[in-house]
This record gives C-alpha cells, sequence and structure tokens, in this order.
C-alpha cells in the first residue's frame, strides 16, 4: 500500500502544533485539529527543507526553565 | 443434426469464451450461468397465444435457436438451427393452499434456474407457465446466458408483449438483423489499439483487488443472494447530483464501488469487473437484435492521493476515464489480463442496468419482474435501475466472503452514494465510508488501558525503590561482582553528583562509552539521575562509527574508563570523565551540596527536569548513509515502566513469592536492554551476561541454569538457538521476552505449549519507548497483540483512517511513549512523528513504517514493512544505510543492498571498469568494518556492469541476479588437520559438502550469526578465541587459518559479472 507520507508525486504542507512541533502534512488530508499550516502546498522536498531551516530544536518549546 | 439443419456458424465473442470454458471446468455444479427471468402476468391469460407467441421469438431470433459444438480444431463454435422445438412446461399450482403454493413455487422457480443445458443440444431456452389461480400466472424464461444477454432479455419480454396481443403475428415488429452482423463488426475491430489502450488504463496498478484468495474453489463455492433496496430519498438525491453535474449514475455507482472496496482491502487503487453492453451503433439495427454482445471488462477507480480531489471531482474524472475505453470494450478480459502483464485483476463485479420499466401494455400486464444471473465472482453485485427505484442485487460466495461482510460491503457502498449525492464537494478522504460506530470502535480497539499514574521522571523510580528496598540485597550482578542496592544508590548519586559538577545540565547528551559491567548501569543511571540525556555508545563498534555517533550527539562529557580516556581521541568539545577518578570526586566536593551519597535532590540540577525532558538516546540504521538518534522521554519511560511492573515483573514475581534474576542478553545500545533494567528499578536482581556468555547459545543456556535465572529476553531468532540449545529444558527461564523482530508460529507454538513459562512477545519501535504492543504467548499463533497502557495503535488507509478489522493497514502509534524525534534532524522527525488526525490537541503519532492488521478478536498482527527497512536479529537496518556507506569507498561508483536468503546482498557498480578485476571483496569489507557494526555487513558483493532499472527510473529488483545462483565450484582441498577441521565445520554450518579451502564463508550463505555460531564451534574444535570480525576479514579457510597461525595469505580479487549471468564472492577470482 501507498505511504501517504512517502509519495514524491503529491502536494504537503508543514504544520506546527503549540509546542512548536513540526509535522509534514498530505494536502489531500484533512489538517488534524491543534495544527496550524505555516507552509505549503508545496513538494515534499519543498517542505522537508522548510522545516529544516525553521525548527532548530527538536525539544518541545514549552520546557521551563527552573 | 444434418448440415441442411443448419442456418450458420459464428464464432464465439470474449465473454461467451470465458462463460463455456467455466461450463467445462464445472460439469456437476449446478447451471452457474443460467439467465432467469421471471414475470406475474395479472388478469386472465389465453395460454395458447403466449405459447404461440414464445414460439414466434424463437423463429424470430437467431440466439434462441443457437448452440455450442467443438469444430474439427476443436474449437468452440456458436452453431444455429433453421428450427428447434419449444421448451415448454405447464404447471397448475392453483389448486393447492397458500403456504405449500408458495412453497411449491420457490422450489419450481430454484429448480428452473439452476437446471443445466446440454449446451450441443438447441434450443438453450426454456419457457414455464405456473397457474397460481384463474387469473394469476408467474411466467419464466430460462437461458443458457451465453446465448441471451440481460438487455436481450427485456427487449424479447417487449416483443413478446407485442407477439401476445397480436396473437403471434409479428408484423410492426422491426426485423432483427443477422447475428453475424454482430461477428463480422467484431472481427474488425483493432485489437492493437485496444490492447494499448487497457494497457495505459491498468497502468501502475500497485496489484489485484481481491476480496478473498484465488484459485479454483472460487467456481465451485456455492453462493447466497439478498436485495438492497436504496432509500426513495437517495435515489431522488442521486437523479439531482447526475443531472447537475453530467454524470451517469453507472458512473457514481463505480466510484461508491470503488471506495468500498477500497475499505474492504485497503487499498485507494482497485479494480473490479464491470459489465459493458457490447452494443456498438456501428451495428446497424443493433438496437433490435437480441443475443449475447456483453463483455466484461476492469473498471479501475483511482483515488487520487496527491492533492486534494472533491468528490464531484473525482466522479467526473472516473467517467472521462471510462469515456476514453468505449471504443475498446470489445477486447476479451483474457486479453485486457495480458496487456497489462497480469494474470489475475479482481474477484468482485458490479454490474449497472437501466430497465426501460417493464413493458406493460395493456393486454399483456406484466409485474414483479424478477431477474437472476449467477456469477463467478467473490462478490457480485447488479444495480438494477427502473424508473425510480434502484435496487442492488448482492451476489456472494459462501465460505469465501460471508453475509456479515457482503452485509457491510453493501452499507458501505450506500454510504458512499448518500455522501457523494449530499456533499459532492467535500474532499474524497472526507467520505465517511466506514458507519461512525465501526470507526468509533477500531479507534477504542487500538486505545491501551488508562495509565496508571505514578512517578514519571526515570531517577524518581529508581531513588524511590531505592528508599524501600533492604539496602543489602543484591542489585547488580556481572562475572563476579556483585553490587548490593544501597552501594549502587550511593555510587548513582555520586556519579550525577560528578557529571552535575562537569557542568552536565538537564536534558544535556551525556555518552557512555564503556565496557560491559556493573559500571555500565551505575554510568547509565547516574546521567538520568543528573537529569541528563543518557547516550550508550558500543565499545565493541568500528571506531569511526564511534566517532560518528560522538561527534553527531556532541556531548559535554563521555563517561568512560581511564583506559580510554587518555588513549581515545575525542571529538571537539567531548570531554571524557572517569566516574570516581581523583579529578572527578575532586570537581565534585567543590559543589557545595555534592558531597554525600544520598538521594540526588532536584534543586541540585541544573534546571528542573521534567517528564517531557530526554532521557535516553539510541542511535538506529538511518537510510541515508548514517545513523540517526532516537530521543525518548522520561514520561516515555516512567509510561513503559507502569507497564512492565503492572502486566510482567508482579505477576511474575506474585507467582514465585520472591525476587527474580533477570538477565541482561541484549546490548546496552540496544533500546531492548531497558527492559531487564527496569527489573532492577521494581526491585529484582539484574545480571549483566558477558559477551562469551550472551554470543555462545550453550554458555548463555548453561548460565541461565547454573545462576537460576528467571528471566531471558531475546530476540526471536538467538531465542531458536537457545531453545535448539536446550534453554527450556528443565531448570530453564520461568519469563522469556521476545523482541525485537517477527516471531515464526514454530517458536511461538513451542514457548506457549512449555510448561510453567510465562512466554511474552513485545513489539516497538525504539522511536516509541521501546515496546507499545505486546502478547503473552500462548493462543493460536504469532500475533503482536495489545497496545501497552497510555498507547494508541491505529491501522490506517492511505488516506490516514482506521481500516476494518481483517484489512491490512499501516501501523501508527501514538501516546506518552512517542520519542521527542531524531537528534538534530527536524526533517526527519517531521516527516515520522506526525499530527495525530484522531486527537484534539495538537498531539502526535508515529509512522512506524509496519503493516499490521486486526484480527476480528481485536489484536494486532505483523504484516511486514512498508519499506526497505529489514532485520537482521533483532537488529534494525536500513539497506539504505549500507548502499551509501559502500560508494562512500573510492572502489564503488553505485550500490544497492537488498535483503537476500542469507543475509544482505550489496549489488555494485565498481568505479573504474578496467581496473576492476584487481578489485578485491576483502577490501569494501574491511571498508565497511570500520564504519558499520557487523550486523550490518552484506554476505555477499555482487559487481554488476549497470544497476538494472525499471522504466521508471527505480532500482529494478527483479532484475538483480540471485547470489547463489552460479557459484563457482570448490576450490583447493585442505592441506592441514586444522583446515580439515574448519572446512568441516563450514560444511556442517553452511549445509553444504565439499567446502574448498578458498571457498568464502558468506558467498555460501553464511550470515552474522552463521558466523557467531562458527566461532563458538571453531573455540569448542580448535580451542581457539575467533571474533565474528574476524570471519570477516578471512572469510575462507585458508585465510582463517591463516589468521589462526597468526600470518596473512594474499587474498583473490573480485570480478565484475554481467547481470543475470554468474556471482561472484572473492573466491571466484581464481
Amino acid at each position: 500500500m501507498a505511504d501517504p507520507f512517502e509519495n514524491e508525486e503529491a502536494s504537503y504542507l508543514v504544520l506546527v502544533n503549540h509546542q512548536g512541533q513540526h509535522s509534514l502534512w498530505p494536502e489531500a488530508i484533512e489538517v488534524p485539529s491543534g495544527w496550524q499550516v505555516v507552509f505549503g502546498g508545496g513538494g515534499r522536498q519543498e517542505c522537508l527543507d522548510y522545516v529544516a531551516a525553521n525548527w532548530t530544536d527538536i525539544t518541545p518549546r514549552n520546557r521551563s526553565p527552573r | 443434426m444434418n448440415r441442411a439443419d443448419i442456418e450458420c456458424v459464428l464464432p464465439l465473442t470474449p465473454l461467451q469464451e470465458g462463460q463455456l470454458f467455466h461450463a467445462e471446468f464445472d460439469e456437476d455444479g449446478p447451471g452457474l450461468y443460467n439467465m432467469y427471468l421471471s414475470a406475474l402476468l395479472s388478469g386472465p391469460l389465453d395460454v395458447a397465444a403466449l405459447r404461440s407467441a414464445c414460439a414466434r421469438l424463437l423463429a424470430r431470433h437467431q440466439c434462441m435457436r443457437a448452440c455450442f459444438r467443438r469444430n474439427r480444431e476443436n474449437q468452440i463454435a456458436q452453431v444455429v438451427l433453421r428450427e428447434v422445438p419449444l421448451l415448454w412446461r405447464q404447471i397448475d399450482l392453483s389448486g393447492l393452499p397458500e403456504p405449500e403454493r408458495a412453497e411449491r413455487l420457490e422450489r419450481l422457480e430454484r429448480e428452473t434456474r439452476t437446471e443445466r443445458f446440454d449446451l450441443a443440444k438447441p434450443p438453450l431456452t426454456r419457457f414455464v407457465l405456473v397457474r397460481l389461480a384463474p387469473d394469476r400466472h408467474r411466467f419464466i424464461l430460462c437461458t443458457y446466458h451465453a446465448v441471451l444477454d440481460g438487455w436481450s432479455s427485456w427487449l424479447l419480454l417487449g416483443e413478446l408483449a407485442r407477439l401476445y396481443e397480436q396473437g403471434g403475428d409479428a408484423s410492426g415488429l422491426p426485423e432483427p438483423p443477422p447475428l453475424e452482423d454482430y461477428y463480422r463488426w467484431l472481427a474488425k475491430q483493432d485489437r492493437a489499439a485496444a490492447e494499448e489502450a487497457w494497457r495505459t488504463s491498468l497502468a501502475g496498478l500497485a496489484g489485484p483487488t481481491m476480496l478473498a484468495p484465488s484459485g479454483p474453489e472460487r467456481w465451485l463455492a456455492g453462493s447466497e443472494r439478498f436485495g438492497v433496496r436504496l432509500p426513495a430519498d437517495l435515489v431522488t438525491k442521486l437523479q439531482a447530483l447526475t443531472r447537475g453535474r453530467g454524470l451517469t449514475m453507472n458512473t457514481v455507482f463505480q466510484a461508491a464501488m470503488g471506495l468500498a472496496l477500497g475499505t474492504a482491502t485497503g487499498q485507494s487503487d482497485v479494480v473490479f469487473g464491470g459489465t459493458v453492453t457490447g452494443r456498438s451503433p456501428e451495428v446497424p439495427g443493433i438496437q433490435n437484435m437480441a443475443g449475447m454482445f456483453l463483455n466484461t471488462v476492469p473498471v479501475r477507480v483511482r483515488q487520487d492521493l496527491s492533492r486534494p480531489e472533491t468528490v464531484a471531482a473525482m466522479l467526473a474524472r472516473i467517467q472521462a476515464e471510462q469515456a476514453r475505453l468505449i471504443p475498446h470494450h470489445h477486447l476479451g478480459l483474457v486479453d485486457i489480463r495480458r496487456a497489462a502483464g497480469r494474470p489475475e485483476l479482481y474477484d468482485a463485479h458490479l454490474s449497472f442496468q437501466n430497465f426501460p420499466g417493464a413493458g406493460t401494455t395493456g393486454g399483456f400486464p406484466m409485474s414483479d419482474v424478477r431477474t437472476d444471473v449467477r456469477t463467478d465472482y467473490t462478490l457480485s453485485i447488479a444495480v438494477q435501475a427502473s424508473g425510480d427505484v434502484i435496487d442492488l442485487d448482492v451476489e456472494h460466495r459462501l465460505g469465501l466472503f460471508d453475509r456479515e461482510r457482503a452485509d457491510e460491503l453493501a452499507a458501505r457502498l450506500v454510504r458512499v452514494l448518500e455522501a457523494a449525492a449530499t456533499a459532492p464537494d467535500v474532499p474524497v478522504s472526507r467520505v465517511p465510508v466506514l458507519a461512525a460506530e465501526e470507526r468509533r470502535a477500531l479507534l477504542e480497539l487500538g486505545q491501551g488501558e488508562p495509565a496508571t499514574a505514578g512517578p514519571d521522571l526515570v531517577p524518581e523510580l529508581f531513588a524511590a525503590r531505592a528508599a524501600t528496598v533492604e539496602p543489602g540485597l543484591t542489585a547488580v550482578v556481572h562475572g563476579d561482582v556483585e553490587v548490593s542496592f544501597g552501594e549502587l544508590a550511593g555510587r548513582v548519586n555520586r556519579a550525577a553528583r560528578q557529571l552535575i559538577a562537569a557542568g552536565v545540565g538537564v536534558g544535556d547528551p551525556v555518552a557512555v562509552l564503556l565496557p560491559r559491567s556493573a559500571d555500565s548501569v551505575v554510568a547509565m543511571l547516574g546521567v538520568l539521575a543528573a537529569g541528563a540525556m543518557y547516550v550508550p555508545v558500543d565499545v565493541s563498534y568500528p571506531p569511526e562509527r564511534v566517532r560518528f555517533m560522538l561527534a553527531d550527539s556532541a556531548p559535554q562529557v563521555v563517561v568512560t574508563t581511564a583506559e580510554l580516556a587518555a588513549s581515545a581521541e575525542w571529538p571537539g568539545g567531548a570531554r571524557p570523565l572517569v566516574l570516581d577518578s581523583p579529578e572527578a570526586t575532586l570537581e565534585a566536593a567543590a559543589e557545595p551540596r555534592a558531597s554525600t551519597d544520598g538521594p540526588v535532590d532536584p534543586a541540585e540540577r541544573r534546571a528542573r527536569l521534567t517528564p517531557a525532558d530526554p532521557a535516553y538516546m539510541i542511535y538506529t540504521s538511518g537510510s541515508t548513509g548514517r545513523p540517526k538518534g532516537v530521543v525518548v522521554t522520561h514520561q516515555g519511560l516512567a509510561n513503559l515502566f507502569a507497564f512492565a511492573c503492572g502486566e510482567v515483573i508482579e505477576p511474575a514475581a506474585r507467582r514465585f513469592g520472591r525476587r527474580l534474576r533477570a538477565s541482561l542478553v541484549a546490548a546496552l545500545s540496544f533500546d531492548a536492554s531497558w527492559d531487564m533494567v527496569l527489573w532492577l528499578l521494581a526491585g529484582h536482581e539484574l545480571h549483566v551476561l558477558d559477551d562469551d556468555v550472551r554470543r555462545d547459545a550453550h554458555a548463555l543456556v548453561g548460565h541461565v541454569r547454573d545462576h537460576r535465572i528467571d528471566v531471558v529476553e531475546v530476540t526471536p531468532s538467538h531465542a531458536e538457538q537457545l531453545v535448539e540449545a536446550g534453554l527450556l529444558a528443565q531448570g530453564g527461564p520461568s519469563v522469556l521476552v521476545l523482541g525485537g523482530e517477527a516471531v515464526d508460529a514454530g517458536l511461538w507454538e513451542r514457548v506457549a505449549r512449555t510448561e510453567g513459562l510465562m512466554g511474552w512477545n513485545f513489539y516497538g519501535p525504539t522511536e516509541c519507548t521501546v515496546n507499545s504492543v505486546v502478547a503473552r504467548v500462548n493462543g493460536d499463533g504469532p500475533v503482536i497483540g495489545r497496545p501497552v497502557p497510555g498507547t494508541r495503535a491505529y491501522v490506517l488507509d492511505e488516506w490516514l483512517r482506521p481500516v476494518p478489522a481483517g484489512v491490512p493497514g499501516a501501523l501508527y502509534l501514538a501516546g506518552p511513549q512517542v520519542a521527542l524525534g531524531y537528534w538534530g534532524k527536524a526533517g526527519l522527525t517531521a516527516e515520522r512523528f506526525v499530527a495525530d488526525p484522531f486527537q484534539a490537541a495538537g498531539g502526535r503519532m508515529y509512522r512506524t513504517g509496519d503493516l499490521a492488521r486486526w484480527t476480528r478478536d481485536g489484536v494486532l498482527e505483523f504484516l511486514g514493512r512498508a519499506d526497505d527497512q529489514v532485520k537482521i536479529r533483532g537488529f534494525r537496518i536500513e539497506p539504505g544505510e549500507i548502499a551509501a556507506v559502500l560508494t562512500e569507498s573510492p572502489l564503488v561508483s553505485q550500490a544497492a543492498v537488498l535483503p537476500g536468503k542469507n543475509g544482505l546482498v550489496a549489488y555494485l557498480v565498481l568505479a573504474d571498469a578496467d581496473a576492476a578485476h584487481d578489485a578485491d571483496a576483502g577490501e569494501l569489507r574491511r571498508h565497511l568494518m570500520t564504519r558499520l557494526p557487523d550486523h550490518m555487513i552484506p554476505s555477499a558483493f555482487v559487481p554488476l556492469d549497470a544497476l538494472p532499472l525499471t522504466p521508471n527510473g527505480k532500482l529494478d529488483r527483479d532484475a538483480l541476479p540471485d547470489p547463489g545462483a552460479a557459484r563457482v565450484p570448490a576450490g583447493r582441498a585442505p592441506r592441514t588437520r586444522q583446515e580439515e577441521v574448519l572446512c568441516g565445520l563450514y560444511a556442517e554450518l553452511l549445509g553444504r559438502e565439499p567446502i574448498g579451502i578458498d571457498d568464502d564463508f558468506f558467498a555460501l550463505g553464511g550470515h552474522s550469526l552463521l558466523a557467531t555460531r562458527l566461532t563458538n564451534r571453531i573455540r569448542t574444535e580448535l580451542g581457539a578465541e575467533l571474533s565474528v570480525r574476524t570471519v570477516f576479514r578471512a572469510p575462507t579457510v585458508a585465510e582463517l587459518g591463516a589468521t589462526l597461525a597468526g600470518a596473512r595469505p594474499a587474498r583473490p580479487a573480485l570480478r565484475r559479472m554481467s547481470r543475470a549471468s554468474r556471482t561472484l564472492g572473492p573466491q571466484s577470482g581464481r
């Protein structure tokens, strides 16, 4: 079966949640609640490049310092 | 029959051929391809007039006088006679009381419908008239389907009404053209163009769409049928939809069938059979012809996953796709399949018939017209539209597709129709194919039990245990070293303080590069107590890989031995720290609160440690050529601990009423090592087994027995060896955990039926904290089971919608155990850790890349990988990583690595074609060994002129030669006693003889697991200590012998081979 996240032909979005975590997302599928579109629709690599450039730390944003 | 009786001889249409094939195949079964039509006639009936009208039909239409015979060439032809008798049966049931009359009628109808025709004996049509009452008759026309299609039967019924009214006089009825006209037209059609059109139409189809396994039993299984009438308001909405958007009703049903089948099979691109009328307007007068012109052709319904498409747009697209195929409807299914290169395409069928309303002329009042054609499909849906009524006639094969599934599918089809008619402008991905309750039930099924509340920081878990357990009890055992709980806690706390003093903050990576020992456990827990992220680095890994891992994780501090601290090179910024060394102790003493062994106060850490902070990082294979670090959180590990305690550890401890001894067999760089550490956190004894014990099956089994080990966790392939070596005999473990790869049925059964053994199967990617889905090893066969508490498992289709039970889908995991992502790899993290559509609050789910399905009993079954990833001895390997490392060698320009029967196979295009003869397989092996761990070294290297590609530029796997296909025969015979023994061991392990001293262990099917066994056997037979690595370096008996003697011979060269000709291992250079 085809993987909706591995389709080089498809159009994708980049989503971000409240913790600043990013997710690649197939444009053909409804955006889940709690996520905002910050990039796209665009090619898969284009979206991943956006993520690489804009999400520098994979640890959640709201980690509070002591 | 005499020649003079024959009116004409006709060929067959492709569909007729197919039907006759089945008729011959199934000689004794019921009349599968009978076409049956039954109508209620109300009012007084002139039976003689009806009878003569029927006789007139025979005279008018050639098809009513046709039969099938073989000619001299043994080909079947259709023979039309000038005259045939009328098969007329008249039965009077009017005298019977009601229930009996209905029963008799039903039986009669069934008998008429299923009675076989002798195909060589015309006519192939029977008429039956049943008198139910003086003014009520049931009229039945039953024909062998290959002579008459459904459309024609309605034509005949209309004519019959006219003929009856006119007392058998045909005046005013158009004269039907001879059947020959049709067959002549058919013969003139452009087959090549049709083949091309069908090839194009089916190109790129992932596979056949099958509701049941294929096989001849399909034709023999009986079938049942039921009807579904669409609600009137749905019909009204569908009529409005088709009118408003220029669509045909057929298109809407095809799309709905496609979506329903997609849900039933888990595919977004499906194909099923469709009936086409075959009545080309190019044949003059065809509208007046009765005969068999139908054809069945594949209908492909593809959901476009690449961009949002509305239902209306999809319907328009499907209609256009189908319209392009109309000129090619004449091609037979056998030829279509051949053109598409697929021996099999589908086992479901949809036909759509628009009946022109029963011909209720005044004098011949017909009503309640029923038709019935049996088919050989697993599922067949006949849509019959007549005026404002649409009926689905659903036929399903018993034993292959039961009533429940057929009901489900029909209900889904209707639900899609409803959605399409109501909201044609929503995206296809939002069409609710599943019922809301079914969807909810599937999501609930994937929901693990609620997680139990408890400490959610690992250091707290350990500190709490250390505070309650008797300090003198043994905590960790390694060889002769025994560490008590009190001592362990003290050392862990000291280690944490030394790390904090060295500047380590919360979440900071701290690499641990230590030989396997009790100290490894101290370091692991110490790093966590400091609030830092534990990064185990395996000292047995090649130096380059160790360097990479240190450079990539960029730890401020590396916990290591004094020896390594002095000798190794440390990448920029990393500082070696030897626990309890004078320097570390001194540094820690400078900190105000750091002078004791007492529990670490949270305030001592450099920041507040939260459950969402990283606990450890494990490197796994990365497809782009470098391993990737998976960052796992405290809450993930704490959630796993809650499961392990509640369901595995405590029940076992209760059963035996004492503390248990758990053995750590796994490498510490493997996340499964946590499973046994959790036993320690639960207050049990952890035995860290040494390499010489854990790598030798007999030694391990002996150790388990001698040290009365209770708990063993190994990969299934390792377990097979251990079972062979007697693990499950008297004195074996009482808890056996299998994990890391799929368990085969044999091992499953062996473990399940071992009395007193608690067997577990743990499934889970590193990205979801070791184990996510678990099963007790009992019951029928291998399953991966149910999600652990707190975890949710989703089996999804290509639209990320839950697939029904029994249907394969992609496995996704969500919950507190989902890791933060890949260290320093945001893009890769965003690709695999994706938005969770089933959770409101912006949660994520991990895309495992594994295929799974829910069984009807509500447990998960593992079905393999969706991508290239392979598992070797439980190690996860991305073949792409090995290929990328291979191409870093100056010898190699292109490489592809694939799993083979006996381990990994590397296919190579060498950089310098001319110098290739001198290239050395050993050189490549050495290149890999300095960069990759043993389990990633291919067992065969196959040089090629070029990597074979598919038309769209991807690696053509099927065109790659089998590495074992054409091996060079054994070379020189053993020269010494030692070589003789080695040849014997090779033969024993590889299962082949004879073995020459130049035969390459790996080229003959050896893999790393067998290499481990070889070193064990060498130790036993020759008393020599060899590492697996040495076998890789010296894979022939001659080389191994020389290594044992301390010298190295010259090694043979690697030769290029043309694709699919012969295989090369290093031995073929001779």
